[in-house]
Formats: C-alpha cells, sequence, structure tokens
C-alpha cells in the first residue's frame, strides 16, 4: 500500500513538474510576443526621422538597391549579478531591381536559445521584425509566427533555424527589418569579461543614405575603440549616473567597388571596438600579464600604451602544455646546456615544435570522429606555440628579443587596439640573429609571411630569470619588419615542350620551384597530407606520442591518414587538368602525372619541387607550308581578370613576385621557325613589368618569361599602372608562333 | 588383480581429452579454414571494389502492404535489412535514407549505429517535408562485416514512392520482395531492368503474394554533370496499389487508371477556393486599356510573371494544392501550382477557357500510362484558344504566350477537362526557334579584326538571356561575355553604349563595335586569320566513364556569318576547305566563300535534341575533337608585291 502511494506520490510529483515545465514555456512565449510587439513600436514607431525617409538620391536610382537608413546599436548592462549584451539592428533598403527583390524575398534566423543546466544559464531572446513599405506610403507587417522551421537532430542534440518568406514584396518597394538579440550572461564567479573584437564597416557593397551607430555602456563596462580610415569619430553623447552613450552618424555612403582588391578592414573606413566587463577597476584581466599591458582601467580608450608591452612579454616566460615539457625533453637529451649554440637549440626547438604540431595537426584531422581528442590536445596556434619557444629559451638563456606587430591584414601598428590583434615573434639573438614569426607545416626560420612585411612593430629584450622571475628589459623599442622584396618570392618553371610530329601529342613537362610564402599556392595541390607526415623528421618521432605510439587512435589515424592519400591524388590529378586547362586556355590538355621531388620544409632545401606533365593533342593548326603552335598558352595566364578602369582605395595584390619561365620547345625534323615574331617584349612601369624573349638553337626555340610585381599593397593612383601591366601580360597567352617546313 | 578404479578413470579421462583435443582441434582446423576461406573472399571483393572502403554483402528490402486495422485502406510497411563488409580498417559505414513526412523510419537492428537525421534543405523549394534518416557507425577491422536492419511505415499508401536497388556503395546481392495481401490489388512497373539480369520470382508465402526481384552486383549511384535524372538511369520499381476490400467486402477502387489519378488531382483542385469578386478589381487594373483579347492575355500573362515571385511551399498536401489565387496575390509569391491557379482564375474571369495542366518538366521514363504520383512534377495552365491548347508558365518570366520552354516540348500533358482527362502530347518546336545568329563585319588592321556585330537571340536563348539581364548578380558585361561571346576574353566591344537590347518580346538584340585582338598573325608576308570570333558552342568533351546519359540545358541553333574585308594589298592565298561535322545530336557545319575583295564566312551549328545516350559519348567527343581542329583554321592571305 505504502509502496503504491509512494509510486503515486512520484508520478504526481513527475506530473505536475511536466505541466508546469509545459505552463512555463507557454508564459515564455506569450512575453516573447509581448516583447516582440514592444520592439516593433521601438523599432518602427519611435525610431530616428531618417527611417521615415523613402527617396533615393538621384545619383543612385541605378543601383540595384539603397540603404536608405541603418541603425546598429549595443547595449551593455551590468545588473543583478548578470551581464547584459544587447544587440539591435535595424535597416531599410529600397529593392531596385529583380536580383535585389530575390536577395530579400526570404530571411533566415535563429531562435532563442537557453543553455542546459540550472545554474550559470546563458539566455539569448532573439526578436525579428519585417515590414514592407509600398511606393505610396503604404506598410505592412510580415508575420514571424508564419516562419518554418528547418531542423537536424542526432541522439540529443539538435540545431534548427527559421526560415520566413516575405509576402507582398515588389521591386520598388522598401523592406524595413531588425533584429534583436538579447544576451544575459552569469556573472557568478567571473569578475573579468572580455567580448569579441567587432569591425563595424561604414562602407558596404551597397550605397546608403544615413546610418547610425551607438553604444551604451553601464558600470563596469570597459570600451576599446578607435575610427579608423576617416570613418566617423565615436563620441560620448551623453551619460547619467546609470549608462554612457557613445555614438556617430555617417551619411551619404557610397558602396565599395572592386572589393576582392580591397585590404579588408585595414583600407575601409570602419570602426573597431572590443568591450570588458570587469567587477571593479582593481580586478586585474584574465590574462594576468595583459592587465597592466591593457593600461589603467578607463571607460572608453582610443589608444594603447606601447610601453605595456613589455609586461605583456612577461606572460610569454612561461608554458605549462604537453608541448613544452616535449620540446623541452627533447632539446635536454641533445644538447648540453652549457657548450651547445643557443643558436642551434633555439632552430632545433622551433623544427621539432613545428614537426610535434604538424602530426597532432594531420592525426586529428585524419580521425573521423573526436575520439582523437580525447587522448592528445589540440594543435598550438601560431601564439601558443611563440608562448611555448620563449619559456623555453627562457630556461636554457637563450638570448631573445619579443617582437610585436599587427598582421596588415587586420590593422595597422599605430591603430592596435587590442590584444587579438597583435601578433606575437621572437629574435633570437645569439650566435646568429633570426626571426621566428610563424608556425605552419612549411614555415621557416628567418621567413616572413606578406601580412608582417615592412611593418611597423616593437621589441622588448628578455634579460634574465632569477629567483623565478623573469625579467626583461623595460624599454620597449621601435622595430621595422625588412619588406619582403620580390626576388624572394621567386617562382622558377621551365617548360619542357616536345612535338614529336604534328599528329602525334605533344608532351609537356612544367617543371615548378617554388621559393617562399607563395609555395603555400601550390602545396594543397600537389603535397598530400600522407606526404606532409612522411617528410617528417625521423628523430623528432620518439618524442611525440611517446607510449602512446601503438595506441588504437593513433594507429587508426594513421590508417585514415593512409587511406585518404587515394583520393587526394584523385581530387589532385582532377583540380590540376582543371587548372591547367583554364590557365592555359587548352582544353585539349592531358594530365598525365604528378612528381614531387622536394616539399620544400627544411632549410638545407626550402624550395618546393615538382614536375606535372602534361599531354595536348591537336594543339597545331595546319596552315599549309607549315604549322602554328600555341606556344603563348604554355606561358601565358588565360585566367587574368578583365580589371575595372577605376579602384577607390589603395589596393592588395597577390605580390611581390617574380615568376620566371623558361620554355625549350623541341621542334620536328624537317621544320623550322623562320621568324619568332612577336615573342619579344619589355614592359616596366611603377607595379612591375614583364620581359619576353625568345630564341632558335638548332631544333630548339627557348622562350624566356620574367614577371615581376613589385609590392603586394599599392596606393590607388597606381591602378591605372597596374591594369596595363596585367592587360600587357594577358596578351601573352595569344601568341603563336610559325613553325614552317623546310623547302 | 584388483580393479583400479583410478586407473581406468585415469584411462577413461586421457582417452576423453585425447578425444576432445581431436575434436577440438577438427573444430579448431575447420575455423582455421573457414578464416582462410573468408579472408580469401574479403580479399577477392577487396580487389574487385578497390575504390570502395565498404561494400553492402547482402540488401533485402521488404515491402510489406496489408490491410490497416482499422480503416482497411492499405497500409506499408518496408523492411531494410543491410550486411555491411569493411574493406578497410577505420571505416565509417553510412546508409542514407530519404524520405518525406508521410512516413517514419527507424533502426529495428543495428548495434551502434548512430542515426542523425533532419530536414532536407533545397535550394528551390522554400519548404517542403522532404527528410533524411542517415545510420552511421565506424568499423575498426577490415572484413568485419555489421548488419542493419530498419523500418519505414507510410502512413499514406498513395505516395508510396519509387524503389531503387542502388546505394551509395555497390552491393553484392540484392533482393526487393514485394508481400501483399490478397486483398488488396496491386501493380508493379519496373524501370531500366532491360540491360539487366533480375530474376523475378513470384510465389504465394502463407497468405500472402510475394513478388521477389533479385539483383547481383549492384552498381552504385554515381553524381554526375550534366546528367539525366536517376529515373533514367539507374534499376527501379514503382508497386501501384489499384484497389482493395473495404471492412464491408466491397472493392474500393486506388489508382488503377489515369482517371483515377486525374479523379485524386481534380479533388485536390477543388480544395483551392478563389475569391473572385476580390480579384476583379486586380484583374481589372491589369486589362485596363487593353482591347484586343491576345493581348489581354498577354498582359496577364507578363503581369503573373513579373509580379509574383517563386516560392514553393510544399509540405505534405500543400505539394498537391494549389494556394488560392487572391493568397498569391497579396503575398506575391507562389509556387507552380500557386501561379498555375491564377492564371487559369484570372483567364477564366476574362471569359477564356482556362484549365490547369499537370507535367513533368524533366527527361523521365513515365508518362500517364502510369497512374501515379512519380509521373508529373509541375503545374501549369492551359489556355484553350482557337481550339488549340497555349501552355502558359508563370514560374518562367521570360516566356511569351506562344513560346515554349524547353521543358515542356515533346511532353504528355494531362489537362483539366471535366470528369475525363484530356492527354495531350506537346509539340517539339523546330530547333531554329532557339536561334542565336551573329553578323559581322570585319576588316583587318594593325593586326586586330575590327568592326560591328549585330546578333539577335530567340526563344529559350533569348529567356535566359533575360533571366540573367535581369535577375542573376552578374552585371552586364559578365552577361555579354560569358554569354554572348560565350567566353571569348579576346573580344573587345563597346562597353559605353547600351548595347544589348530587349527590343520586342520575342527577341534580344545585340549590337555593338568590337576589336578581336589575337586572331591575326602576321608573318613575313603573310597573315594568318582567325576569322571566327568567338568559339566553340558549348562543345566540349565529356568524360567517356560516365554512367548517365547527358542533358543538355538547351537544343541550339547557332549561326555566324562574318563578312571579312581583304586587306587592298593582299590577296587570299587559301582558305579552309567546307566542313560539315555529324554530332550525335546534331551538326556543325562550316563554309568560305572567297571573291577579290572580301571573304564570307558562315558556320552553322544546331543541337536538335535536349539528352544524349551515354552509349553516344565517345561519338561525341570524336565530333569535338574535329570542331576543335576546324576551328583552329586559318585564313591565309598573302601581300601583293
Amino acid at each position: 500500500m505504502k509502496q503504491t502511494l509512494k509510486i503515486t506520490l512520484v508520478l504526481c510529483g513527475i506530473g505536475l513538474l511536466f505541466q508546469q515545465a509545459i505552463a512555463q514555456e507557454s508564459i515564455d512565449e506569450i512575453k516573447h510576443k509581448e516583447q516582440l510587439l514592444k520592439y516593433e513600436e521601438l523599432m518602427w514607431e519611435n525610431s530616428e526621422s531618417s527611417f521615415k525617409d523613402t527617396e533615393v538620391p538621384i545619383q543612385w536610382e541605378n543601383e540595384s538597391k539603397v540603404g536608405l537608413c541603418k541603425s546598429y546599436k549595443l547595449v551593455l548592462e551590468n545588473r543583478y549579478r548578470r551581464l547584459y549584451y544587447n544587440y539591435y539592428y535595424h535597416e531599410r533598403i529600397k529593392l531596385q531591381d529583380n536580383s535585389a527583390l530575390k536577395e530579400y524575398s526570404e530571411f533566415s534566423f535563429n531562435d532563442s536559445y537557453k543553455s542546459k543546466g540550472l545554474f550559470k544559464k546563458v539566455i539569448a531572446n532573439r526578436f525579428v521584425g519585417f515590414k514592407v513599405v509600398k511606393p505610396d506610403g503604404t506598410e505592412f507587417k510580415v508575420n514571424v509566427d508564419n516562419a518554418v522551421d528547418v531542423s537536424i537532430q542526432q541522439g540529443r542534440r539538435s540545431d534548427s533555424y527559421n526560415k520566413v518568406a516575405i509576402p507582398g514584396l515588389e521591386v520598388g518597394d522598401i523592406i524595413d527589418f531588425f533584429y534583436i538579440n538579447e544576451v544575459k550572461l552569469p556573472l557568478s564567479g567571473y569578475s573579468f569579461y572580455d567580448f569579441n573584437p567587432d569591425y563595424y564597416l561604414t562602407r558596404v557593397s551597397y550605397p546608403i543614405k544615413k546610418q547610425y551607430f551607438k553604444l551604451q555602456t553601464s558600470k563596469n563596462i570597459y570600451v576599446n575603440a578607435r575610427s579608423v580610415n576617416g570613418a566617423p569619430k565615436l563620441q560620448l553623447i551623453s551619460k547619467d549616473d546609470d549608462f554612457k552613450t557613445y555614438a556617430f552618424e555617417d551619411s551619404m555612403c557610397v558602396k565599395v567597388i572592386n572589393n576582392e582588391y580591397v585590404n579588408g578592414a585595414n583600407s575601409l573606413p570602419h570602426i573597431k571596438m572590443q568591450v570588458f566587463y570587469s567587477q571593479s577597476p582593481t580586478k586585474p584581466y584574465t590574462f594576468l600579464a595583459y592587465s597592466s599591458m591593457l593600461g589603467d582601467r578607463v571607460d572608453f580608450k582610443g589608444h594603447l600604451d606601447i610601453q605595456d608591452l613589455a609586461e605583456l612579454s612577461k606572460s610569454f616566460s612561461v608554458s605549462i602544455s604537453k608541448y613544452y615539457y616535449a620540446t623541452l625533453r627533447y632539446i635536454r637529451d641533445n644538447y648540453n646546456k652549457k657548450t651547445s649554440s643557443k643558436a642551434e637549440v633555439a632552430k632545433d626547438a622551433y623544427y621539432f615544435l613545428r614537426e610535434y604540431n604538424l602530426h597532432v595537426f594531420l592525426l586529428r584531422a585524419a580521425s573521423n570522429q573526436n575520439i582523437f581528442s580525447e587522448i592528445y590536445e589540440k594543435p598550438l596556434n601560431n601564439v601558443s606555440s611563440i608562448r611555448v619557444l620563449a619559456a623555453l629559451f627562457v630556461k636554457w638563456k637563450v638570448p631573445f628579443q619579443m617582437v610585436y606587430t599587427v598582421p596588415n591584414s587586420i590593422s595597422r601598428m599605430e591603430d592596435w587596439l587590442f590584444v587579438d590583434e597583435l601578433a606575437p615573434m621572437i629574435k633570437v639573438c645569439a650566435e646568429d640573429t633570426f626571426l621566428i614569426s610563424r608556425f605552419s607545416f612549411n614555415s621557416l626560420i628567418d621567413e616572413l609571411p606578406q601580412r608582417y612585411s615592412g611593418n611597423d612593430g616593437y621589441s622588448v629584450k628578455f634579460i634574465e630569470k632569477k629567483g623565478g622571475v623573469v625579467n626583461y628589459d623595460n624599454k620597449v623599442r621601435p622595430f621595422k619588419f625588412h619588406k619582403n622584396s620580390a626576388h624572394q618570392m621567386q617562382s622558377v618553371i621551365t617548360i619542357d615542350a616536345n612535338i614529336k610530329n604534328f599528329e602525334d601529342a605533344t608532351s609537356i613537362t612544367y617543371n615548378y620551384n617554388v621559393e617562399g610564402v607563395h609555395k603555400a599556392e601550390w602545396d594543397s595541390l600537389v603535397v598530400s597530407s600522407f606526404d606532409k607526415y612522411n617528410d617528417s623528421n625521423v628523430k623528432y618521432n620518439n618524442y611525440y606520442f611517446g607510449r602512446q605510439v601503438y595506441t588504437s587512435s593513433l594507429k587508426k589515424a594513421l590508417n585514415n591518414l593512409e587511406n585518404q592519400q587515394a583520393d587526394f591524388e584523385k581530387e589532385s590529378a582532377e583540380k590540376i587538368e582543371k587548372l591547367f586547362q583554364e590557365r592555359l586556355g587548352l582544353e585539349a590538355l592531358k594530365f598525365d602525372s604528378l612528381n614531387v621531388i622536394n616539399i620544400g620544409r627544411w632549410e638545407e632545401n626550402p624550395n618546393l619541387d615538382f614536375n606535372l606533365n602534361f599531354s595536348l593533342s591537336d594543339a597545331c593548326t595546319d596552315v599549309g607550308n607549315g604549322y602554328l603552335f600555341p606556344v603563348g598558352a604554355l606561358i601565358g595566364n588565360m585566367l587574368q581578370p578583365n580589371l575595372e578602369d577605376t579602384i577607390q582605395y589603395d589596393f592588395k595584390t597577390s605580390g611581390p613576385y617574380v615568376h620566371k619561365q623558361e620554355l625549350y620547345l623541341t621542334i620536328p625534323k624537317k621544320y623550322s621557325i623562320p621568324d619568332i615574331g612577336e615573342l619579344k617584349m619589355d614592359f616596366e612601369n611603377a607595379c612591375g613589368g614583364i620581359h619576353l624573349n625568345a630564341h632558335v638553337k638548332s631544333d630548339t626555340l627557348l622562350v624566356e618569361v620574367r614577371e615581376i610585381l613589385n609590392d603586394q599593397f599599392f596606393s590607388k593612383d597606381l591602378w591605372p599602372d597596374y591594369k596595363a601591366l596585367k592587360d600587357t601580360i594577358k596578351t601573352i597567352g595569344y601568341h603563336q608562333l610559325f613553325i614552317e617546313k623546310d623547302e | 588383480m584388483r580393479y583400479n578404479y583410478t586407473y581406468a578413470f585415469g584411462n577413461y579421462l586421457r582417452v576423453a581429452s585425447v578425444m576432445l583435443c581431436f575434436c577440438l582441434s577438427l573444430i579448431h582446423l575447420n575455423v582455421f579454414s573457414q578464416d582462410i576461406k573468408y579472408s580469401l573472399e574479403v580479399e577477392e571483393l577487396e580487389k574487385k571494389y578497390k575504390d570502395e572502403s565498404y561494400i553492402i554483402l547482402d540488401a533485402l528490402i521488404e515491402i510489406n502492404i496489408v490491410p490497416d486495422e482499422f480503416t482497411h485502406a492499405p497500409s506499408i510497411q518496408r523492411r531494410e535489412k543491410l550486411v555491411f563488409l569493411s574493406l578497410k580498417d577505420y571505416v565509417v559505414i553510412k546508409d542514407m535514407n530519404y524520405h518525406s513526412n508521410n512516413s517514419t523510419i527507424e533502426k529495428l537492428k543495428g548495434n551502434r549505429f548512430i542515426l542523425t537525421s533532419g530536414d532536407v534543405p533545397d535550394n528551390e523549394i522554400f519548404h517542403d517535408d522532404k527528410k533524411f534518416a542517415l545510420f552511421s557507425k565506424e568499423i575498426l577491422k577490415k572484413g568485419d562485416k555489421t548488419k542493419l536492419e530498419t523500418i519505414e511505415k507510410f502512413k499514406d499508401y498513395r505516395f508510396f514512392p519509387s524503389q531503387y536497388f542502388f546505394y551509395n556503395v555497390p552491393v553484392v546481392h540484392e533482393e526487393i520482395r514485394i508481400n501483399v495481401d490478397p486483398s488488396i490489388k496491386y501493380k508493379v512497373f519496373t524501370f531500366n531492368f532491360d540491360s539487366l539480369n533480375i530474376e523475378r520470382n513470384f510465389s504465394m508465402i502463407r497468405k500472402f503474394y510475394s513478388e521477389s526481384y533479385i539483383l547481383n552486383d549492384v552498381k552504385p549511384s554515381k553524381k554526375e554533370e550534366w546528367a539525366t535524372p536517376v529515373s533514367c538511369n539507374y534499376p527501379h520499381l514503382l508497386v501501384n496499389i489499384q484497389s482493395f476490400d473495404s471492412m464491408y467486402g466491397d472493392k474500393i477502387k486506388a489508382l488503377e487508371s489515369t482517371q483515377d489519378l486525374y479523379n485524386m488531382y481534380k479533388n485536390f483542385l477543388s480544395a483551392t477556393k478563389n475569391d473572385t469578386i476580390a480579384l476583379r478589381p486586380i484583374l481589372d487594373s491589369i486589362t485596363t486599356g487593353i482591347i484586343d483579347p491576345i493581348q489581354r492575355v498577354r498582359g496577364i500573362y507578363k503581369w503573373v510573371q513579373q509580379k509574383i515571385r517563386y516560392i514553393a511551399f510544399e509540405y505534405g498536401l500543400a505539394g498537391y494544392i494549389p494556394a488560392n489565387a487572391l493568397d498569391v496575390v497579396e503575398n506575391r509569391y507562389g509556387d507552380c501550382k500557386g501561379v498555375a491557379n491564377l492564371l487559369k482564375t484570372f483567364l477564366r474571369m476574362e471569359g477564356l477557357d482556362a484549365r490547369i495542366c499537370w507535367i513533368n518538366t524533366k527527361q523521365n521514363p513515365y508518362d500517364y500510362s502510369i497512374p501515379s504520383f512519380i509521373v508529373d512534377n509541375h503545374m501549369i495552365c492551359a489556355l484553350i484558344y482557337d481550339g488549340k491548347p497555349l501552355f502558359l508558365d508563370a514560374t518562367n518570366n521570360y516566356l511569351g504566350v506562344y513560346d515554349l520552354g524547353e521543358y515542356m516540348q515533346g511532353k504528355q500533358v494531362l489537362i483539366e477537362n471535366g470528369k475525363s482527362p484530356w492527354l495531350y502530347q506537346i509539340p517539339i518546336l523546330n530547333v531554329k526557334t532557339n536561334l542565336s545568329q551573329y553578323n559581322y563585319e570585319l576588316t583587318i588592321k594593325e593586326k586586330t579584326l575590327i568592326g560591328t556585330v549585330n546578333a539577335q537571340f530567340k526563344g529559350n536563348k533569348k529567356g535566359f538571356l533575360k533571366h540573367l539581364i535581369n535577375e542573376s548578380d552578374e552585371e552586364l558585361d559578365e552577361v555579354i561575355a560569358n554569354v554572348v561571346f560565350n567566353r571569348s576574353n579576346s573580344i573587345n566591344w563597346n562597353k559605353e553604349d547600351d548595347v544589348l537590347q530587349l527590343k520586342e518580346d520575342s527577341v534580344v538584340n545585340f549590337a555593338s563595335n568590337i576589336q578581336i585582338k589575337s586572331n591575326v598573325l602576321a608573318y613575313g608576308n603573310r597573315m594568318f586569320i582567325q576569322i571566327s570570333p568567338m568559339q566553340k558552342f558549348q562543345v566540349e568533351s565529356i568524360d567517356t566513364s560516365r554512367v548517365c546519359d547527358v542533358q543538355f540545358m538547351l537544343r541550339n541553333y547557332s549561326e555566324q556569318n562574318i563578312n571579312l574585308a581583304i586587306p587592298s594589298n593582299y590577296t587570299a592565298l587559301s582558305v579552309p576547305n567546307d566542313t560539315v561535322l555529324k554530332s550525335p545530336i546534331g551538326s556543325v557545319s562550316y563554309s568560305y566563300n572567297v571573291n577579290d575583295s572580301s571573304i564570307q564566312y558562315n558556320c552553322t551549328y544546331v543541337n536538335n535534341s535536349l539528352v544524349m545516350p551515354v552509349e553516344e559519348v565517345r561519338n561525341w567527343n570524336a565530333f569535338v575533337k574535329k570542331v576543335n581542329i576546324e576551328e583552329k583554321k586559318r585564313i591565309v592571305l598573302q601581300k601583293i608585291n
């Protein structure tokens, strides 16, 4: 009886809980609807007056779409032991053609979200609203309840999003929409919270008539923000006990054209911003060393003190990861702390770490599930790798400096504002002096990636470690990175083409020898993961996974890596054939084989060296007393894009580089080349040059091509020169050589 | 002598243990020999399927059709039993199933198989009930077998789909078994069985009719570019329920004839109510001031094409029942059914005889002799004008009233026709309706061909161009370079002019001054001229290992006429011979006509068919090779001394 009563009570309890859960769900739903109505009123009734504007400026009448008004507002508030991160986006766009109509016919958005668990719950309430405004001023709201759900489930995990079709929308209408994301973060246990940096572009791919940007912060919220490249200044417009408000307005913002040549945010006007929460001004940041580096805690900070890089350097002296201990073990086993050359130790430690990281990366990528992650840690990123080496150098008393810059793909050093932007490097100053700047599977010591080339930076000298305290020279010195010259980025291509007779296919071999960072353009195509793995130096291997060599996960990952080799070869052959067919404009070109001679991962032989063998059938055109051969196709590049006449901003290219090509064309007996025709060219301007020369020696034609692009970045004034250079290079591809039958 | 029990017992034990060892060794030998045999089998399979990580050794699909316990309507369950064999170490086995909301899929057996399921996002259809269920499992060792058994239960027998043989990996032995209760009358339609050795057996198992189809060595499906649909290329069957006994014993018709299918379609149509009173002001605003009846039709057709965006909701029965006309007008969007119904409603309000039509836009082996939903995939409107149907498809924004989309031509269409359906075969129009014509007037100046081009595009080629100009993200220059000049990047046209004009509804015109830089080569006193500025009419070689027929986007009639003025101090030394090259689906001809002052060149390319059988790929490639040689040929001009 008692048992039955117990069961009944338990069931009743469960029933009640269940009922309550359902009731809670419907209460949440009602609350959400009520809140949405409030937001609709806020966004559509009480928004800035420019949101009522429907007129498109005359100069934008032919644009596909025009942003009439846009507003972005971020509110950060610290209230009741919770942190609120609320994001309000509102935009009104005039749709002026079918392409724009199609783009805004449907919207996708995420549902509200609640993280699982009873405590420390993250709640994100999301609200969307869509309104169509007709040219006669009538407007109607879109019912977002009609949105459909697209979902995927696996076990208890599920992922979904909503889609809504905008009814009644036509060309000439205005679509007015908002998206609000209210995130509630638990603060219990956290004294510091840093949000991701944000880059708000004030110029996008369509023109915008008016835009507003607003940032509101409550007590204990700190902002690092700065206007860059001519973006309007973010100014404090109001301040009371609860909130500070920073804002700017911008009008008549033209669209960005030739987007692919723009160097991202670094070229475009934008506001960069990062927001922090700190429980009190005296509480440290998450990373102790960053604390002082970020300087005095002020509400709004527009620049950082370079001097604090000295403090930051201290955090690079300690690393307790597996990588550190593995590297240390390797160095201890192979070198003597007192007698060994410090430079040698530094170099070997670098390559050891590079290889260890590569192995973890390859084997993790090759393991099907997450099994591998149970045993091994994640591959290190560049910053963590530098930390490991810095800690090791401190331990082994290798003299070095920490060097800092901001990659030119992100920002300029003078605009530096966030820790996340910073790229730390190590300059070893031992028997030799060299720079360690990056860790990738084929990176080398003293090799400077293009993103740091010619940059401004700062250096801090490590002095000594005494009594557990690492001492750096407190002086932060300006540091100028050298600029990679075109000649350091050279690829040499020797092409052997043999026309046996005009009926058979011509065999063509491209011998590539690529140096510098341009190796990366080829290695993903010609070097498989398995090749990379096999290329590793065996002397390092025993130190990576040690006892775990025979674990099933490792065996499995290795097996997968090997299994993937056949797929890679097949895919690579298809890609190479397609690339060369398109580049050379020769559809009849067939890929035969690839032979990788050297992967170019080691200092003694740093160039990527490989042969590609092709056969080309029906290449020659019979013109009576001889044949025309498409010699230009073998040395040209038909994939050169047609460039626009103008550009708005300074532009970025794939330079600097020197591409040298030497074509040896063997012609059949009883034929000769009476004239090299137009195979002679000398063109040079401020951006670079192209030099073409040819001469015949017995049965072989030698064509030499030298293409130079002087730099990676050019000012917009040089765009006509760049275009002229590219247009000239393009003409090479069309050259046909007349091969005459001997009388 | 005393009997020594211990000894005797020991002896027995010894004998027994010897016997046991012998037996064990026999078993072991047997197991060992079986192991060897098995590993040899695996090795053989590994050799045979060297590109595969795993295969299906045995697949049994049982389709069980029985009367529902309560309604007596046919209830269908599809049980799938698969035996996988891994041919490599550490492989992930995947069994992907696509289904709709009409069915649910569950795992019955299959230890450690993980189910991932969800909606299948579709770029063309905004919302439908296509779902996937993926069963996956990791196998550690080569030669390991694993079993998976699933069951798919269908809610409505009418929407039971076709059953294909193929999987994503090869199947060594496969059987599809159909078990049907005798109270249910059914018919099995088979497709693409001809070239295969499919064994068919018929028997009575317990009280069921049992029909089985056995196929060995089933090839996996292969994704290929420009392929006709899977229904054209892979063997499959359709179980069609014709009738069944009700709980009272009388026969209930299901889908026995085209009439039955039509009745069902009509039923769906009757669920759509159109409010003509509310639609009247809209119709009046479209037709105000237009008196000519056909112009009124044009006006209505154009309005629906331009104002109603294609957004499809095909969830459950919404895949068959059109949205009502007023909703479509108010939403300014609809799917094929919605716009067909809107057109029909508008035209009927005009007093015209407009009807709904069901049609299949894709190449497939079905016609309306098969009373099933698989036969069609599209709805259009037919206007019966002068006794003949004009087919109007407002999902295609650039078709004129008298135009026929390529996807409609030659297709059987089911036209709404009162109580009985009207089956109609849409004619195939002359390929010249898809004309692309280029007329060039060229001269040679400083090794450059300069002059003018006048081009016109008709029919579906026109529609394609209009679509790109009006609706794609491509800039006009890109459209001209890629479509008008077929990616010939040596041509420069005058970008300052508004060169691409939609002069009238039926033609797109293009006129411009042009320069072609790379076609003239001068060596000594000779000039070698490649006269055609634009080569290749999308003629590219095709991989001979493909398994599917080749599907082209459009049939094509393309003509280039060039008049090249010979420079005054030159004479024509030679021109290539006139040639006609035949392809499996058409031809290309080249002709040259020389007089003292000029050379006339004509090149006509004809592609007569949308589909090329896979067996013709080699002939096609030979044709491509000849075209490439022909198009490289040069006119030779000699300087007059």
